[in-house]
C-alpha cells in the first residue's frame, strides 16, 4: 500500500479561531449592554441603532452565528482534516467559506441595528442575506461532501456525521423558513401566516437550537474530547444510538415553544411527547462524553482544558434534562413568557457552547504554534470567571422567571389579580437584572483574559500554515456487506450516509406540517377578521421595525388569569393575515393581543406620549423612548408594493388596491391626527407614530371589532 | 384525538400505527446493528481521533470498552 504524503491547511483553522474570539467578545459586551438596559433605560442611550429591541437580535444572531458558527468551523477544518486524512476539498471554497460568513455577520449587524429584521427569532435577516447564507452554506457543503470523497480513511468517524447532519438539516431549516415574498430590497413578508408561520418559525428556531448549538457541537466534543482526554471513547456503540436517535427526535419537538398557543393540541402534545423522549439520547451523549474521561479524572484538576470541557459537558446534560421539562405543559403554563426561558438557553450558550469552545481554543491554539499555552494560571482563572459568571447569570434568572410566573397568576382571597399593574411584577425584578448584568461582565472578563492568554501564546511560538502529515492511500472495499455489518458499510459510504440522516430529519417535520398545510379546519375562521388597513400595515411594520415583539407577546393562553389581565384568550382565526406572526416568547412588558379593545384600549394621546416618554405614562416604566417616531417620516412611495406582496401570498386587497392606499392610509392617519390635536398634540401625518398607534388601537378588534 | 381533530384525511387512523412502526424499527434497527458490530471495527473507529503518541491505551491494549 503507497503511502502518500500531503499537507493540512491550518491557515483556515486559524482564520476562523480568531473570527470566533473576535465575535465572540463582540456578543458577550452586546449581552452585557442589553442585559444593563432592562434595569436602567438610559443605557438604550437615546438612539433607534441602540435600543433594546434591535440590539437583541444583534446579540442573539453574535452568539449563535458568529461566535458559535464560527467556533463550529474551526473545529471542524481542524478535525475533518485529521479524520479523514486529507486536505480540505479546496481552499478556494474554505477562503469563499471565510470571507462569505463573516460578511454575512457584518451585513446582519448593519441591517439589524437599523432595523431591518423579519421579525422571526434567529431568522431575522431579510432576503438577501438569506439567500448569501444558503450560498455560503452550499460552499461549506461542497467542500465539505469534497472532502469526504477524497479521503485516505475509508469509515467516517461519528464526528463526520454529525458534520454532516449538521449541513443537511441547517440547509433544510433555513430554506424552508425563510420562504418569503420581497417587497423591497430590505424589505419581506414571509410566505406562512399567523399559526402555520409561528409552527414554521418554531419547527426552525427549535432545530436551529439542535443542529446548529447542539449537533456540530457533538462532533467536536466527540473529536476534542478523546484528543484531550488522550483516551478513546467511552463507547463506539452508544455514539451511534445517540447520533441516529438524537437526529430522529430533536426535529419532532418544534411545537413545545407553542404550549397553550394557538396552535392546535395534537402538534403541541407531539412537541411534548418527543421533547420528553429526547432526554434519552442527550444524556447518552453527555454520559458518553464524561466517560470519556474514565481514568483521567486526576487530570482535570489539573488541566484547564479538561476542566472548560466537563463543564461544557455537565451543562449540556442540565440544559437538555431542563428543556424536557419546561416542554411538560404544566411546568410551561409557568416558566413561558418569563426569564425562566432565558437562564434555560443561557446555561447551554455559555455553558455548553462557550466553554467547549473555550476548551477547544486552549487545546488548539498552542498546538497549532508549536508551543505551550502562555499561562495555565490565567486559563485557569477563566475558568473560575467563567464558571462564577454562568451561576451570577442563570440563578437570578431562574429566581426572576419562578417570581415573575407566580406573580401574574397570584389572585386574593376575593377573587380579583392580586398584582394587576404588570409593572408591578417587572419593578420586583430589577435587583435580579443587576445580578445577571454582572453575570455576564464576569463571563466577558474571563473571555478578554483568554484573548490575552492566547495572543502571547501565538507570540512566543510560531505558527505552522502548513502540516505535513501521511497516510496510505485509499484502497476500493470488495468484501460483500453481511448482517451486523451495516453500520460498517454505511460508515464508507458518505452519500447514502446523508440520504439516510436527510430522510430521519424530515420523517418529523412532515408529520406535523402536512396535516397543518392541507386542512382548513385546522384554523377557525372568523368572520370579522380583516385584513390591516393600509395604515395598519405601515404601523406594523414600525412595530417589527423597533422589535417591539422581543418584549411584547400577542398570545393570550387559556389561562384565568390571562383572561383576566388582558382579555379574550388568542384564537387562531385572528391571525390569518398575520405575515408574519408576532406572538413573542417573551413578555419584558405586557401583552398586547387585546391593546386596542376593552379594559386596555386607551386614547391615541397615551400611546403619543407613550412612545415619547414612558415614564410619563407608566411610572417606573423600563421600556426605552422612541421620540424619534414623532419625528421619521415614513415613505409611503414603498406601500404599493407592499400591498402587492401581501396579495400574492393570500391576504384578500382587492385588484387595483394598491392605487389608493396611500390615500386611504392619509385619511385614516389625518383621523388619529385630529384626535392628538384634541389632547394638544401637533403631529404631521405620515410620521411613525401616526401608524403605530393605527396598529395599536386596531389590536384585538378582529374578534370584537 | 387525530380522528376527531382531523377527519378529512383519509386513514387518518392508519398514521398513528405506521407512526409507532416507523419508530419501534428505527430504534429496533440501530440497537440490532450496535450490537452485532464487529469489534476490532470499533475498536478500530474509536482511535481514529487519536494519534499514536496521544493515545496511552494503543501502547497498553486498553480501552476495551463498546
Amino acid at each position: 500500500m503507497a503511502i502518500e504524503r500531503f499537507r493540512y491547511d491550518n491557515q483556515i483553522v486559524r482564520m476562523f479561531y480568531w473570527a470566533t474570539i473576535l465575535w465572540g467578545v463582540v456578543a458577550f459586551l452586546v449581552g452585557v449592554i442589553i442585559a444593563l438596559q432592562l434595569p436602567l433605560p438610559g443605557m438604550n442611550l437615546g438612539s433607534p441603532l441602540t435600543t433594546f429591541g434591535r440590539l437583541r437580535p444583534v446579540h442573539t444572531n453574535a452568539a449563535i452565528f458568529a461566535f458559535v458558527g464560527n467556533g463550529v468551523f474551526f473545529g471542524y477544518y481542524y478535525a475533518i482534516q485529521r479524520l479523514l486524512k486529507t486536505r480540505n476539498f479546496s481552499d478556494v471554497l474554505s477562503r469563499v467559506h471565510f470571507w462569505g460568513w463573516q460578511l454575512i455577520i457584518v451585513s446582519a449587524a448593519l441591517t439589524l441595528t437599523t432595523g431591518h429584521t423579519t421579525a422571526k427569532e434567529y431568522a431575522e435577516l431579510e432576503w438577501p442575506i438569506d439567500i448569501a447564507i444558503a450560498g455560503i452554506w452550499v460552499v461549506w457543503g461542497v467542500n465539505m461532501m469534497g472532502t469526504i470523497i477524497k479521503r485516505r480513511e475509508k469509515h467516517m468517524y461519528v464526528a463526520v456525521w454529525f458534520f454532516i447532519a449538521t449541513f443537511f438539516t441547517v440547509a433544510m431549516l433555513h430554506i424552508v423558513n425563510s420562504l418569503e415574498v420581497p417587497a423591497s430590497f430590505l424589505k419581506s413578508y414571509p410566505i406562512y401566516a399567523g399559526v402555520q408561520d409561528a409552527l414554521v418559525q418554531w419547527w426552525y428556531a427549535h432545530n436551529a437550537v439542535a443542529f446548529f448549538l447542539t449537533t456540530p457541537y457533538l462532533g467536536l466534543m466527540y473529536y476534542y474530547m478523546p484528543k484531550a482526554a488522550q483516551r478513546p471513547v467511552y463507547s463506539y456503540r452508544l455514539s451511534i444510538i445517540h447520533f441516529w436517535a438524537l437526529i430522529f427526535l430533536y426535529i419532532w419537538a418544534g411545537p413545545h415553544h407553542l404550549l397553550y398557543s394557538a396552535v392546535p393540541d395534537w402538534a403541541q402534545s407531539l412537541g411534548t411527547v418527543f421533547s420528553i423522549m429526547l432526554i434519552a439520547p442527550s444524556w447518552g451523549g453527555m454520559l458518553n462524553g464524561l466517560l470519556t474521561l474514565r481514568g483521567a479524572w486526576d487530570r482535570v484538576r489539573q488541566d484547564p482544558v479538561l476542566k472548560f470541557m466537563v463543564v461544557a459537558v455537565t451543562a449540556y446534560g442540565m440544559a437538555t434534562f431542563e428543556g424536557p421539562m419546561l416542554s411538560l405543559k404544566n411546568v410551561n403554563a409557568l416558566s413561558h413568557f418569563t426569564d425562566w426561558t432565558i437562564a434555560h438557553v443561557h446555561v447551554g450558550a455559555l455553558g455548553w457552547n462557550g466553554f467547549l469552545t473555550f476548551g477547544m481554543l486552549y487545546w488548539l491554539v498552542p498546538r497549532l504554534y508549536n508551543t505551550k499555552l502562555h499561562s495555565l494560571k490565567l486559563a485557569n482563572f477563566h475558568f473560575w470567571i467563567g464558571t462564577l459568571g454562568i451561576l451570577f447569570y442563570a440563578i437570578p434568572m431562574y429566581w426572576t422567571g419562578v417570581t415573575q410566573g407566580l406573580m401574574w397568576k397570584q389572585f386574593t382571597d376575593e377573587g380579583f389579580l392580586q398584582y394587576p399593574n404588570f409593572l408591578e411584577t417587572v419593578l420586583q425584578l430589577i435587583p435580579m437584572y443587576y445580578m445577571r448584568a454582572l453575570g455576564g461582565t464576569l463571563f466577558l472578563v474571563g473571555a478578554l483574559v483568554m484573548v490575552v492568554n492566547l495572543v502571547k501564546t501565538a507570540k512566543q511560538g510560531s505558527f505552522e500554515a502548513e502540516e505535513e502529515a501521511e497516510a496510505p492511500a485509499l484502497e476500493k472495499e470488495t468484501a460483500p456487506v453481511v448482517v451486523g455489518y451495516w453500520h460498517r458499510w454505511i460508515e464508507s459510504r458518505p452519500i447514502q450516509f446523508s440520504l439516510l440522516a436527510l430522510v430521519a430529519v424530515l420523517i418529523g417535520g412532515i408529520v406535523e406540517f402536512v396535516p397543518m398545510f392541507v386542512i382548513k379546519s385546522n384554523i377557525p375562521t372568523i368572520s370579522t377578521v380583516k385584513p390591516y388597513s393600509a395604515l395598519e400595515l405601515e404601523g406594523r411594520d414600525i412595530y417589527i421595525k423597533e422589535g417591539c415583539f422581543n418584549c411584547h407577546s400577542q398570545m393570550i393562553r387559556p389561562f384565568r388569569n390571562e383572561v383576566e389581565r388582558y382579555g379574550e384568550y388568542s384564537r387562531a382565526g385572528e391571525y390569518v393575515y398575520d405575515h408574519p406572526f408576532l406572538w413573542g416568547s417573551k413578555r419584558t412588558g405586557p401583552d398586547l393581543h387585546r391593546e386596542g379593545v376593552g379594559k386596555l384600549r386607551k386614547p391615541d394621546a397615551w400611546h403619543y406620549n407613550h412612545m415619547i416618554d414612558p415614564r410619563s405614562m407608566s411610572p417606573g416604566s423600563i421600556m426605552p423612548p422612541y421620540p424619534w417616531m414623532a419625528e421619521n417620516r415614513i415613505n409611503y412611495d414603498k406601500l404599493p408594493a407592499k400591498i402587492k406582496a401581501m396579495r400574492s401570498i393570500g391576504v384578500p386587497y382587492a385588484e387595483g388596491y394598491e392605487d389608493q392606499a396611500v390615500e386611504d392610509a392619509r385619511k385614516e392617519a389625518e383621523q388619529i391626527v385630529a384626535s392628538l390635536k384634541q389632547s394638544g398634540i401637533e403631529s404631521a401625518w405620515d410620521t411613525e407614530i401616526v401608524a403605530l398607534i393605527a396598529y395599536l388601537q386596531k389590536l384585538g378588534t378582529g374578534l370584537n371589532p | 384525538m387525530f380522528r376527531s381533530l382531523l377527519p378529512e384525511i383519509q386513514g387518518i387512523a392508519m398514521m398513528q400505527i405506521v407512526a409507532m412502526l416507523i419508530f419501534v424499527a428505527v430504534f429496533a434497527g440501530v440497537i440490532y446493528l450496535v450490537i452485532n458490530m464487529n469489534r476490532s471495527h470499533i475498536k478500530h473507529m474509536k482511535h481514529l481521533p487519536l494519534d499514536l503518541e496521544d493515545d496511552p491505551s494503543l501502547k497498553h491494549g486498553e480501552g476495551s470498552h463498546g
